[in-house]
């Protein structure tokens, strides 16, 4: 009963990406159906490209940004929503909203809160006399990304938080007991009992997170369209423009297969660490 | 006495563990739904003070003037329409294929299962952009580009090993003595499956499609890329296709982002219950 699936799987798939390797050993453009072969020049090219150097950074600082910026929000929100209180509920609901939000739509109207004239980020900030001026935040290089970075926490912090929060109420409550009968402070029951009991699901999630943040598309091209002046371009945007725009293919398929390798390495530490398979997270 | 005062001083911590507990909660409500609260509130002013320079942080008037123009002057409910023809669709085929597909990885016995497990679970973490340029390639060659039917056999490559994944991990959670004690008393595989299996599995394989139908109502890339024709957009493609080189419409922009979100809106109240009691990190992907 797995043969339908593992059929489709194979051909939407399988197929796609071997046909990645193939391709990225080729030249060809995007209106032609053949390629010619042209051996290793496509991965010579890349490797001496600035541009792809530059994405490379790009992709790093964009995986790392986001990633630890969602962890440490999506640790305090979970112990914070962990205790009980009145309207717990309805707090739980608005923080998890982020995430299941149509991504395309509400990036947008990120993008017009960032608005430099009518947006209402520089508004709030130069009423409270933070700023004079107002901030470029989209057309300037190292704002950004920033920006991008920051929008991109407030999407995907929520994965972190619910799944440190399940993880979170699975504790037996007398272990906090017994330590705070012992005279232990807040911090001190974080450091030697919350954070032991949850490091285990936080190596997944910060790994499933770094895998998946690394490769995002839309988050950025429909904010930057990764600009100013390539400022923005990761790896995903550099394959999109290579293919799409300029219109190579077999460049824009090494690209894409440096992609594959990043993910592959990745997810084998992975599933050789975790076992997925085994549990239910 | 000096109990009244330890009293006293336990009163205070808590009141003050309490009172911090709130505020924090309030500025995370505030930091998660305040780009909610702009969507709407800037969808619902006048075309004038749409662009007033500062912006009112309150609409002065309410009006759905900006609403009426989008359906009057745009594609959007062609959009719409082509959203749920394509999400709902794809959903059903992927359910329906991995419900079967789950249910042999989770209960048949073959070697390669632990194998097959592994490679599901690592294409669930394929990326679109991987495989954007030659699913492109192939919709071109079979001519299925530029039409819905093509998006909608693309979407399954996200769908199908998210519900595979997620389906799987819900039958872990079905106990096997019921199925075993069925086939004691003579059914056969397949009643077991239709009386047993399956009504248990019901709550599972809804939240699933759900969640899935999520999924695919978010996309974007593939939408972006495979699709020309402006009759034949869905949401996030038409609503992007506002940013145009001569200016970017945002008073469509608001009003539509609004509309997209709607049917997720109903669709979470439904699955947020299972978010917190649930599956973990295996029910959810982004």
């Amino acid at each position: 009963m797995i043969v339908p699936a593992l059929t489709l799987i194979a051909i939407l798939m399988f197929y796609p990406v071997i046909q990645s390797f193939v391709m990225s050993f080729t030249k060809q453009m995007l209106y032609e159906l053949e390629g010619k072969w042209c051996g290793l020049e496509n991965y010579i090219k890349l490797l001496k490209d600035p541009s792809f150097w530059q994405s490379f950074k790009i992709t790093l600082i964009w995986t790392f940004g986001t990633v630890v910026l969602q962890t440490i929000l999506g640790v305090g929100s979970a112990l914070l929503l962990y205790k009980s209180f009145s309207g717990r509920g309805i707090v739980r609901a608005f923080t998890l909203l982020p995430f299941f939000t149509p991504g395309v739509s509400i990036y947008l109207v990120w993008r017009w809160m960032y608005n430099d004239i009518s947006g209402i980020f520089n508004h709030i900030l130069m009423t409270l006399g933070i700023i004079k001026q107002p901030i470029l935040w989209l057309a300037t290089p190292r704002l950004a990304i920033i920006s991008v970075i920051l929008m991109a926490t407030w999407r995907y912090f929520p994965f972190v938080m619910i799944n440190v929060l399940a993880r979170l109420e699975s504790i037996s409550k007398s272990l906090f007991d017994a330590a705070k009968v012992d005279g232990a402070n807040s911090w001190q029951i974080f450091w030697n009992v919350t954070l032991p009991q949850i490091r285990g699901v936080l190596l997944i999630v910060v790994f499933l997170r770094a895998i998946w943040m690394s490769q995002k598309f839309e988050e950025i091209f429909v904010v930057t369209g990764g600009g100013p002046a390539g400022s923005t371009t990761t790896l995903a945007l550099l394959s999109y423009e290579q293919a799409f725009g300029a219109m190579r293919l077999g460049y824009a398929s090494a690209v894409n297969v440096v992609i594959f390798i990043i993910l592959i390495i990745m997810a084998t530490i992975y599933i050789t660490t975790f076992k997925p398979t085994k549990q239910t997270v | 006495m000096k109990n009244s005062k330890r009293n006293a001083k336990y009163k205070f911590k808590k009141l003050l563990s309490n009172f911090s507990t709130y505020f924090f909660s309030v500025l995370l409500v505030l930091f998660c739904a305040f780009p909610f609260y702009w969507m709407i509130s800037s969808s619902l002013k006048n075309s004038v003070e749409f662009f007033a320079v500062p912006p009112t942080f309150f609409p002065k008037s309410i009006t759905l003037e900006q609403y009426v123009k989008l359906f009057k002057e745009t594609f959007f409910t062609t959009w719409f329409r082509n959203t749920v023809l394509v999400t709902v669709i794809s959903t059903i085929l992927s359910v329906f294929v991995a419900t079967l597909g789950a249910y042999s990885l989770t209960r048949g016995r073959f070697r390669a299962k632990e194998a097959i497990a592994n490679t599901v679970l690592l294409t669930y973490m394929f990326p679109p952009i991987l495989m954007a340029l030659p699913l492109y390639l192939l919709l071109a060659r079979t001519r299925l580009i530029n039409s819905l039917p093509g998006l909608m056999i693309t979407y399954l490559t996200i769908s199908l090993p998210y519900s595979l994944w997620m389906l799987r991990a819900f039958f872990q959670t079905i106990p096997y003595e019921l199925e075993e004690s069925g086939m004691i008393d003579g059914a056969t595989r397949m009643q077991v499956i239709r009386k047993i299996v399956l009504p248990m599995a019901l709550p599972g394989i809804l939240a699933t499609s759900l969640f899935t139908l999520i999924t695919s109502w978010n996309e974007y890339l593939y939408a972006l890329l495979f699709i020309s024709s402006e009759e034949l957009k869905t949401l996030s493609v038409g609503l992007t296709g506002f940013l145009t080189k001569h200016g970017i419409r945002w008073d469509y922009i608001m009003p539509g982002s609004v509309l997209s979100l709607i049917p997720i809106f109903i669709f979470f109240l439904y699955i947020q219950r299972y978010l917190i009691e649930g599956w973990g990190g295996g029910a959810i992907k982004g």
